[in-house]
């Protein structure tokens, strides 16, 4: 069942809600290793998202894509605006002009996102960064698709890898951004990138698996 | 011009820093913009991409756009923000690792100065390094500033140059300590490496450019990235040319020759290596080094593990700049040898392993520390050279000092009871601690040709052999032992008549040595008639101690520096008092010159706070210094005043450049007698006040000042380097740092005449004085009085006793004819010669 144009939409607005609920979570979260305000603005950076997607509702996924990254850069504030403001707008570059995608086009899309969000955080798999939750999560996909499992079941198995990663940051020293400035006693907390890069899957699963 | 963009999380932040870098631009043409705060409102903390690019857009510049950064996203932000730029303009921007606030002052002023982008970067990236430096001399560490230096340099093209060693020990201690020293006056990264091998040091380390363990003959390749590359690169080429300052030092080939060991010995003895001259008899004072055990300690504070680090470090620092000075004062090559101790101190490499071991592992310092010295040694000795190899023994003498300080022990038995030092191996610090009116003699058991230690035990006196191997090892204390440091041999429990053969030989050196020191203390006159005063430069009481027993006549130079280094306060006047007294009351009625204090950019206090200076040689030094600052000289001057009252105390004003500074310092000498006799205190009727001269004004117009002095000085060292604008321990400008340059001697002479024609007299107080070549000239010239270091006293008088006034006259005035210093040289040599004298 390939992914519409509509599906991205409503995986937007879910995860726009889902980091509304959890916005003094990933505060909280923040307030142990970093400076307290992950949830504000990834918050702030998806009201954005929310009130800016109207305007392009009506175009390709490419556009709404590239049109969401560039909002985060211009509202999030912190780290997390241009490393999710990378992450789409790279997604926005591999679905240009689409309206809609298979899934083997997604999972290559945000393949190239998360590529070009590595590099622009210079992390990798182990730093305690958000790509803890992003890789595994991108990792099961592909290996979903090439397994030939359906949608429903690869995004399931996606969320899974994207939770496990995320718990797995907990005894990591943080090697890259705010946190790192703690060194060893970073360990013992999950990281709040992480979190919302779970909770950017989770809206995935929860957009596009229908009941 | 360059324009700069700054980016911050807060706009109240950028705007502040906006007014700073507008105060130090005044009327410029750059123009700054800020991208700050997130959202539209610009209220929320944070940066956002797309207003840093309109930023750079706004004052985008083909000559360039520098971008500062406050910290996090403001980086990501940045580098995205470049991503947005088209390609063309994206070359020209440049993102500045910069200190926010500093950087952005450094960068402005250089922006308005219409510097290059490269410069503006490279002064802003640089912004910290005064601010470290200040703060590391309050707190006495310089452990951060290093570390800093090697910083990540500014993306220019790599210079790279190629240069052959011709040191015939390779680059060891010495020449790869003037490499550092040269490599680390420029700001660009410069790496060295061996020719066809990749992996390239930082030539800023002391550390890993010994570690390359480059040979004579071997070939490096230099390679410099920065705005000054060309530069560093040319340096370090000249460096090469003149052998790493080893050109005319032909003493460290035949020191090393003479110290080689010979292969058979007569019966009855033990063969080593003759490492210092002279005889000893007398019984075995065994000693056992004994390595502290360190254990690995878990601890929760690395940042108090690294203060206690840096404590140490420091207090060993001092301890061997003690040392060293100590050494320096008569055999500056062998102070070398602890000017390599310090380098490794205060080596990056090294002091940011132990801080990452520290603070990774969480472990103690001790242990760290133990740690990094242990990879060094192994380093070391891997090498394939026999010089580098004796190296390892130097590092691990300096980390067990710091360890022994961190862990609040003391090394090596202390030497209370006279007799020879029997050990396996004796390490430089502790050779320089040991007592020479107690150690008869030194024998080890290990210890190599080229061993620090035997180059100290030359120094000391002492005699020596090592490397006698592990016979040593079964000697028991208060066996009687022989010591021939001539022959290199040990005798161990001798028979009668070999002790009675030695003991005539040993009296018989002694009486030679003997003989020598009792001339030193008869007066110096020439063969017709006229006596020539030799003093001595003394730093402190021990030397003037060392002045008596080599016949000083008196002091001729008293350098007062030494109360006022190492301190956190300047001294105040009992203090001073105490010791000028101590001094005049050991001279006794012999004349005792002091030199008011001779500090400035070259020879910081960090307690004066002095503004750095780019050229402190030519900065506000000595005389310059004390009259802004009365109350550093006033204390001074009335303890010296005290101290002369019943001894024959004059003072000396060092600097003096112009006749207005020196009737300012004569009216506050004069102001301070009057308000100490006020005061009832008990002042000489007269007191002699006189001047240095070692600044070209000053000779030139010797005439004006000299009816006003007392006495002229001539400091030929400083006057030298003025003359002919070449800075003292600047090697690459060593060939032009000799006194008998025919420039300086004319100098001198108008000095002498100036003074005859108002009847004053003239001393030379530098390195000149002592000088076998030049003694003849300036006796020749007219000067009457002499000052040296004290070990070369009884030399100059010996050599006096065999001028003749009218002969030296004459070799004055042809030496003043000669077109340089080298011709001069070799005229008195064949002078010399015509009396018997060798060429010195």
């Amino acid at each position: 069942m390939p992914i519409s144009r509509d599906d991205v939409l409503s995986w937007l607005r879910v995860y726009s809600q889902i980091l509304a609920e959890n916005k003094d979570y990933l505060t909280q979260l923040d307030s142990s290793i970093g400076d307290a305000d992950h949830g504000v603005n990834m918050d702030r950076g998806f009201k954005a998202v929310l009130g800016k997607l109207p305007t392009v509702a009506d175009k390709d996924i490419g556009t709404i894509l590239k049109s969401v990254g560039m909002t985060l850069v211009q509202t999030v504030g912190g780290a997390s605006g241009p490393l999710y403001g990378t992450f789409f707008l790279q997604a926005g570059v591999a679905t240009a002009n689409k309206m809609e995608l298979s899934l083997a086009d997604w999972v290559t899309a945000i393949d190239g996102a998360i590529v070009s969000l590595m590099a622009r955080g210079k992390a990798n798999v182990g730093d305690k960064t958000m790509v803890d939750a992003l890789v595994p999560a991108l990792n099961a996909l592909k290996q979903a698709v090439a397994d030939g499992l359906d949608e429903r079941e690869a995004l399931r198995q996606s969320v899974v890898a994207a939770e496990q990663g995320m718990k797995n940051t907990i005894p990591m020293v943080a090697r890259r951004g705010r946190a790192s400035y703690l060194a060893e006693r970073s360990a013992g907390h999950q990281d709040p990138g992480a979190t919302s890069s779970y909770l950017m899957f989770k809206a995935m699963q929860e957009a596009w698996t229908t009941e | 011009m360059v324009n700069i963009v700054l980016v911050s999380h807060s706009s109240l932040l950028a705007a502040g820093i906006v007014d700073m870098m507008r105060m130090v631009m005044q009327q410029s043409q750059v123009s700054i913009a800020v991208a700050a705060g997130a959202d539209d409102s610009s209220q929320t903390l944070g940066t956002d991409a797309a207003k840093i690019r309109d930023a750079i857009e706004a004052v985008y510049s083909d000559d360039g756009v520098l971008v500062l950064m406050d910290l996090g996203s403001a980086v990501l932000s940045a580098e995205m923000a470049l991503d947005f730029l088209a390609e063309e303009k994206r070359n020209r921007v440049r993102l500045c690792a910069a200190p926010f606030v500093e950087g952005a002052i450094a960068a402005a002023i250089q922006a308005s100065l219409g510097a290059s982008l490269d410069r503006v970067a490279a002064e802003a990236e640089g912004a910290l390094s005064s601010k470290i430096e200040s703060l590391s001399q309050r707190a006495g560490t310089d452990a951060a500033a290093p570390q800093l230096s090697s910083a990540p340099p500014v993306m220019t093209d790599v210079q790279q140059v190629r240069l052959i060693v011709e040191n015939r020990l390779g680059l060891h201690a010495r020449p790869a300590a003037l490499f550092v020293q040269t490599a680390s006056r420029f700001q660009s990264d410069i790496r060295v490496a061996r020719a066809h091998d990749p992996r390239q040091v930082n030539a800023k380390s002391f550390n890993a450019v010994a570690a390359l363990g480059i040979r004579q003959y071997d070939e490096i390749v230099v390679s410099a990235t920065g705005e000054d590359a060309a530069e560093a690169l040319a340096a370090l080429q000249r460096l090469a040319a003149e052998k790493f300052g080893e050109a005319d030092d032909v003493s460290a080939d035949q020191r090393s020759l003479s110290l080689l060991r010979s292969t058979d010995a007569p019966p009855g003895a033990l063969r080593g290596i003759a490492a210092s001259p002279g005889y000893a008899l007398g019984r075995a004072v065994v000693l056992r080094n004994v390595e502290p055990q360190v254990e690995r300690l878990a601890i929760d504070d690395p940042a108090t593990e690294m203060v206690r680090f840096s404590v140490a470090l420091e207090a060993i620092r001092s301890r061997t700049r003690q040392v060293r000075d100590q050494i320096a004062r008569q055999h500056p090559y062998e102070a070398a040898i602890f000017d390599a101790y310090l380098m490794f101190l205060s080596d990056p490499d090294v002091l940011s392993r132990v801080q990452q071991i520290v603070e990774h592992e969480r472990v103690n310092v001790e242990w760290a520390w133990q740690q990094v010295v242990q990879d060094t040694v192994h380093v070391f000795e891997s090498l394939d050279n026999d010089y580098m190899r004796a190296r390892a023994v130097d590092i691990r003498d300096v980390g067990l000092q710091v360890l022994t300080q961190l862990l609040g022990h003391t090394a090596v038995a202390h030497v209370d009871q006279s007799g020879i030092i029997v050990v396996d191996d004796l390490s430089p610090s502790d050779t320089a601690r040991l007592d020479p009116a107690k150690v008869l003699g030194i024998c080890t058991e290990r210890g190599s040709s080229t061993s620090h230690s035997a180059i100290l035990a030359r120094t000391l006196g002492i005699p020596a052999v090592v490397g006698v191997g592990p016979a040593v090892a079964q000697v028991r204390p208060e066996t009687p032992l022989i010591i021939d440091g001539f022959a290199g041999l040990v005798w161990i429990d001798p028979d009668e008549s070999t002790t009675a053969d030695y003991a005539a030989k040993l009296a018989q050196w002694r009486s030679t040595y003997e003989r020598a020191q009792k001339l030193s203390t008869a007066p110096s006159v020439t063969k017709d008639g006229i006596g020539i005063e030799v003093a001595a430069n003394i730093g402190n009481l021990e030397d003037a101690r060392a002045a008596l027993a080599n016949g000083a006549d008196g002091v001729g130079l008293l350098r007062t520096e030494f109360l006022f280094l190492d301190r956190t306060t300047a001294p105040d006047e009992d203090e001073q008092f105490e010791v000028y007294h101590a001094i005049a009351r050991l001279m006794d009625q012999r004349p005792v010159v002091i030199r008011t204090l001779d500090v400035g950019g070259d020879k910081p206090l960090p307690y004066l706070r002095m503004a750095r200076e780019d050229n402190p040689f030519l900065g506000q030094r000595a005389i310059r210094l004390c009259l802004d600052r009365p109350d550093l000289f006033k204390p001074q001057l009335r303890a010296i005043l005290r101290a002369a009252a019943g001894h024959r105390i004059q003072i000396m004003i060092p600097m003096i450049a112009d006749i207005g500074e020196w009737r300012r310092a004569r009216r506050i000498v004069n102001e301070t007698i009057s308000e100490l006799r006020r005061q009832h205190v008990p002042v000489p009727d007269r007191v002699d006040v006189g001047m240095m001269v070692e600044v070209p004004s000053a000779a030139l117009l010797a005439h004006i000042f000299a009816p006003e002095v007392d006495f002229f000085s001539i400091g030929s060292n400083d006057l030298t380097q003025y003359t002919l604008a070449a800075e003292r321990g600047n090697a690459s400008v060593a060939y032009l740092q000799d006194g008998l340059h025919p420039a300086v001697l004319i100098q001198i002479r108008q000095v002498v005449q100036s003074a005859e024609a108002a009847g004053k007299w003239v001393s030379v107080c530098g390195e000149l004085a002592a000088d076998r070549q030049a003694l003849p000239i300036l006796v020749g010239l007219g000067v009457k009085k002499l000052s040296m270091s004290p070990g070369s006293i009884p030399q100059a008088k010996e050599l006096v006793r065999q001028l003749t006034l009218r002969d030296v006259q004459q070799w004055a005035d042809q030496a003043l004819a000669l077109e340089s210093a080298e011709a001069v040289r070799q005229f008195i040599r064949q002078q010399l010669a015509t009396i018997g004298e060798y060429e010195g």
